[in-house]
């Protein structure tokens, strides 16, 4: 490069001119001009005459019109390129600057990339599930038009709810055809069901996972093409037990099937019934549930020959059990509004003139509520799920302890990078005086803060990427009918997400830095000289003040809510299952599945019993038709001798049928009377044991054993056939959180009609070993049955409050994350102020002052900056622990040992932080802060 | 060829910086004036290689006093130009190979 050219940066640092548009025009006629005066006076010398050479000289340079129209193009177009060039290799030089000079501070620019890294990463990992679980809607076409279609309560007769939505959302088979009968508003109306499924090609083995019961309009509601073959339409819902179809998902027919069009056609088991598969779903698409996979469509009409748990096909004809789940598509133009209106319109009547002569004995009170049931139509764009409602207020309050990080690992970016503007103000001064523009200074810091943005943004991803993992650990494996699938991955928005948040920071907290370090006062920095700041440093002063206080009360509120979750998490660890559920291993089997019959399946239950018993190490054995602590509930209401009973009484208990010896297996204690045993099988007399709030319920205090009882629906009316023959302790149920509700157990040797039970077996030592045998002893007796949920009782006990688990771990990581920055970012202001007054701190020590009074000096300011911000993160946590009160277990959002201890907390951090600075204060020798300058 | 009064004029630039005609003369001296280009072609390629920059202009003043535009040749023009003339050489070579071959079926 030639010392006549001037660098582009330089050029546009000082300012110099730069060529007007118009300018590029004139240039080249003055070229022009130039070229054919000298070649005139060249054909002059040669003998022509001047009129000649100058006419000779045109003809060579070309239609001179024309010619110079085109060299003003050329020229033109060479300006814009020059100016281009020069603009990139600005911002090329302005990237390289800004990473030199970060290269000469990495001490800075690894803290500053670590806290984006750990800020966006943890926030970006929290979107991620946030959007699982909240935002994304259905992968199909037009998601917004789709409403789900549910009554409002009481539902009287039977209910059956699962993971789609509550037990007030479910309707029966007959209601869902006469409402969509009457669907003017609606386009489509589809009702499903989830079953389990075991699902097996012609030749090959049997996947048990989750299958779909659908009505006719179900893949034309959700507006899907199929990928192979065809869907399940309104022929396929036509006669009960007629459709022996199904439609297979993409993932399956991709993973078990090969992928082959052929297989379209082919035959395909599931449950033991032979199905003719005649398409494939589109890809992507596995029903519309969250966090359950479907594998299998099925046409509705076919539940009572597919699903073995229906009892048969009465159950598509009964309008008192309520089971399917309906949703539908608006009409163009049609409101949910509308379409809530007409189908409310039409279910009145059918209640008033066909339901309620079915129940006979209810109140007029519940007559009344029964009759003004209405319909709902609400958002149907994200499916039916009841995990979206119970994940939402965590997903909520993760993302947004998330975002509370990243602003308190931004405001300590922005401090550091106040402190760093400051070590250069002497640099700006001099390099603003020679003229280079604020605006161009301000984007030349601002390149800093993007790449410090971009390396922390990368960063972040990793971060973002292990939390996520983190994240999916405490979430049960998916298995039959339990557990969740949820796609917890960086996708593509998620990146987006990252890459928005951390460029976003990285420039809105640069921006005040680079706009102070550019401040107006340039003489007074000039004259002040290095390490001395002048007047203009109040505002950076008071910003950062303000930045410490904002993170001491972020971290302060994060801290109380944090310990809630901990505190609550303990809670649950402390529960009294009433069992002992340590050893314990358990499994389950479903040979009706299988396709067995209910005598087959019962047979090989038993069978499995016994197997089970004579396995070395094996103390006990017991069975259960309802498994625990999963969720899973089942029961009834019951007739109880001595006890009155009428229209609207609460006579609901909850039911499981279980093995001899179940109650000394389980742990849980025989308060009176016996435990089951193997004479209590079919033919023998009826015998039930209770628990303790059974018997309080009831009222049957010390006459419990020998009373007597009756089940709606399966004891003959009227006939109290059961006896009590013990009464035990109550042990939880359905789940940890779950109080113990009511509980009558039966032998399930006694019911015939038991076709799939949870298997528990008390293991002499470690559980390890009986964990490995139990596969090969169900082997033993039937070589084809899969083995579902296979794991210690303990660790099922602490997947039922997965939840509670990591809202408390992750909260109680953020936190504590948080406070730390707060402590970094307190001890880099307190250290630099510190750096700052030395002079002053000096002259006070010269005129007497002591390091205790000086150590004050240091202390009153982290101080003051504590109790604004304290003050402020009290309220913040009162306000998080309101909003997080229902997530708590066995306290409340204002626990106030929570709220004292988070606050001794931060107070003890700010100490350590603000403690060191106070003691380097304290030492400074007078002499040489006065000397330094 | 394509480009050819490009690395022509890149040639001339890297015997010294100059205005315009100065590289018509240059060249013209050394074609015998058998370029047979229009004048004002030369600027064009002049302002196109400024674009690319393969060349760099600056105002100057001619022995005569006469305001100019001076140009030179940059880095990247050299680079451009030794590429030119390998391509040149190359094709140069293979043209009289086919033209002086003996005639023949292929």
């Amino acid at each position: 490069m030639s010392e006549h050219e001037i660098r582009p940066g330089i050029r546009r640092l000082f300012r110099l001119a730069v060529r007007r548009p118009d300018a590029a025009a004139a240039e080249a006629d003055e070229e022009i001009r130039l070229h054919l005066a000298l070649r005139a006076a060249q054909l002059e010398r040669e003998g022509l005459t001047a009129a000649e050479a100058r006419a000779e000289a045109e003809r060579r340079f070309g239609p001179v019109h024309e010619a110079r129209g085109r060299l003003h193009e050329s020229a033109q177009r060479r300006e814009e390129r020059l100016r281009l060039r020069d603009r990139v290799e600005s911002l090329a030089h302005d990237a390289r600057v800004a990473l030199r000079s970060l290269r000469r501070a990495p001490g800075f620019a690894a803290v500053a990339v670590l806290c984006i890294a750990l800020g966006v990463g943890a926030n970006a990992a929290a979107f991620s599930v946030f959007e699982e679980l909240l935002l994304r809607p259905l992968p199909v076409p037009a998601a917004d038009r789709l409403v789900n279609v549910t009554t409002t309560a009481p539902i009287l007769g039977t209910d059956q709810c699962n993971q789609s939505g509550t037990c007030d959302e479910v309707l029966s088979l007959p209601m869902f055809r006469d409402l969509s009968a009457r669907r003017g508003a609606l386009a489509s109306l589809a009702a499903h069901r989830i079953f389990l499924a075991s699902v097996a090609p012609a030749e090959g083995a049997a996947l048990q996972a989750d299958g779909v019961f659908v009505t006719g309009e179900y893949f034309r509601a959700l507006g899907l093409a199929p990928a192979a073959g065809r869907l399940l339409g309104p022929q396929d819902d036509v006669a009960a037990g007629a459709h022996a179809v199904a439609v297979v998902s993409h993932a399956y027919w991709t993973t078990h099937l090969g992928a082959d069009p052929a297989a379209v056609g082919k035959r395909l088991l599931v449950n033991g019934r032979a199905l003719e598969l005649v398409g494939v779903a589109p890809r992507g698409f596995d029903g519309t549930t969250l966090g359950m996979r479907a594998v299998v469509w099925v046409p509705m009409l076919e539940a009572g020959t597919v699903d073995p748990f229906m009892g048969g096909p009465e159950a598509l004809r009964d309008r008192e059990q309520h089971w399917v789940y309906a949703f539908g598509r608006l009409r163009d133009g049609a409101t949910a509004e509308a379409a809530r209106a007409e189908l409310t319109a039409a279910m009145r009547p059918i209640l008033r003139d066909v339901e309620l002569a079915l129940y006979p004995g209810i109140s007029a009170r519940t007559r009344q509520a029964f009759l003004d049931r209405a319909v709902e139509v609400t958002d149907g764009s994200r499916g039916q799920s009841t995990l979206r409602g119970s994940t939402r207020l965590p997903a909520l309050l993760l993302f947004g302890i998330t975002g509370l990080v990243v602003l308190i690992a931004c405001a300590n970016i922005a401090n550091l990078l106040l402190v760093r503007g400051a070590g250069r103000a002497a640099e700006i001064a001099v390099r603003m005086s020679l003229g280079a523009g604020r605006r161009r200074l301000v984007l030349q810091l601002l390149g800093e803060s993007a790449v410090l943005a971009v390396v922390g943004g990368a960063a972040s991803l990793l971060v973002a990427q292990g939390l996520l993992r983190l994240i999916a650990s405490f979430i049960p494996d998916a298995a039959v009918g339990f557990g969740i699938s949820l796609s917890l991955e960086l996708r593509p928005s998620v990146l987006l997400f990252a890459g928005a948040v951390s460029v976003g920071t990285g420039l809105v907290f640069g921006l005040f830095p680079a706009l102070h370090a550019t401040r107006a006062d340039l003489i007074a920095a000039i004259r002040a000289g290095a390490g001395q700041i002048p007047g203009g440093a109040r505002a950076a002063t008071r910003f950062r003040a303000g930045m410490v206080t904002a993170q001491i009360a972020m971290s302060l509120a994060l801290l109380g809510c944090a310990g809630l979750f901990v505190k609550s998490l303990r809670n649950v660890g402390d529960v009294d299952l009433g069992m002992e559920a340590d050893r314990v291993v358990q499994f389950a089997l479903l040979p009706a599945l299988s396709g067995y019959e209910p005598a087959r399946a019962h047979a090989t239950l038993r069978r499995v019993e016994d197997e089970l018993s004579t396995l070395p190490g094996v103390q006990g054995v017991a069975a259960s038709s309802t498994p625990f602590l999963t969720n899973s509930s089942n029961g009834g209401n019951v007739s109880v001798e001595g006890f009155a009973r009428g229209p609207d009484t609460d006579a609901n208990v909850r039911t499981a049928q279980v093995g001899p010896g179940f109650f000394r297996t389980m742990g849980i204690p025989m308060l009176r009377g016996r435990d089951f045993s193997a004479a209590d099988r079919a033919g023998a007399p009826k015998v039930a044991v209770v628990n303790e709030a059974f018997a309080r319920k009831f009222g049957l205090g010390a006459r419990a054993l020998g009373a007597r009882l009756g089940r709606d629906g399966r004891s003959p009316e009227g006939v109290l056939d059961i006896q009590i023959v013990g009464v035990v302790r109550d042990a939880n149920y359905s789940g940890v959180k779950q109080a113990p509700p009511p509980m009558l157990y039966t032998p399930y040797r006694q019911d015939t009609t038991v076709n799939a039970a949870a298997f528990y077996v008390r293991a002499a030592g470690a559980p390890a070993a009986t964990l490995r045998a139990i596969p090969g002893a169900v082997a033993r007796i039937d070589r084809t049955l899969p083995v579902a949920m296979l794991k210690p009782l303990a660790q099922q006990a602490r997947e039922s409050v997965y939840l509670d688990r990591m809202v408390g771990t992750l909260s109680a990581g953020f936190a504590a994350l948080a406070t730390l920055l707060a402590a970094v970012g307190l001890f880099g202001v307190l250290a630099y102020t510190v750096a700052q007054r030395r002079r002053e701190i000096g002259v006070r020590m010269a005129l007497g002052a002591d390091a205790g009074r000086v150590r004050g000096l240091v202390l009153r300011q982290m101080g003051a900056m504590v109790l604004a911000g304290g003050a402020l993160g009290l309220a913040g946590a009162l306000g998080l622990g309101r909003l997080a009160g229902s997530l708590l277990f066995g306290l409340a959002g204002d626990d106030p040992a929570v709220l004292a201890a988070s606050t001794v907390v931060v107070a003890l951090v700010a100490l350590a932080a603000a403690w060191l600075p106070a003691v380097r204060a304290s030492r400074i020798a007078p002499a040489t802060a006065l000397r330094a300058d | 060829m394509k480009g050819t009064l490009d690395v022509l004029v890149l040639k001339a630039l890297t015997w010294t910086p100059m205005h315009g005609f100065e590289i018509t003369q240059w060249l013209e001296g050394r074609s015998d004036g058998t370029l047979g280009v229009q004048d004002s072609a030369l600027y064009q390629a002049l302002h196109r290689l400024e674009a690319r920059g393969l060349a760099a202009a600056d105002w100057g003043v001619t022995a005569n006093n006469q305001r100019a535009r001076y140009y030179r040749v940059t880095d990247a023009g050299r680079a451009h130009l030794a590429a030119g003339t390998d391509q040149w050489v190359r094709y140069a070579a293979t043209v009289t190979d086919i033209l002086t071959a003996a005639a023949g079926p292929a």
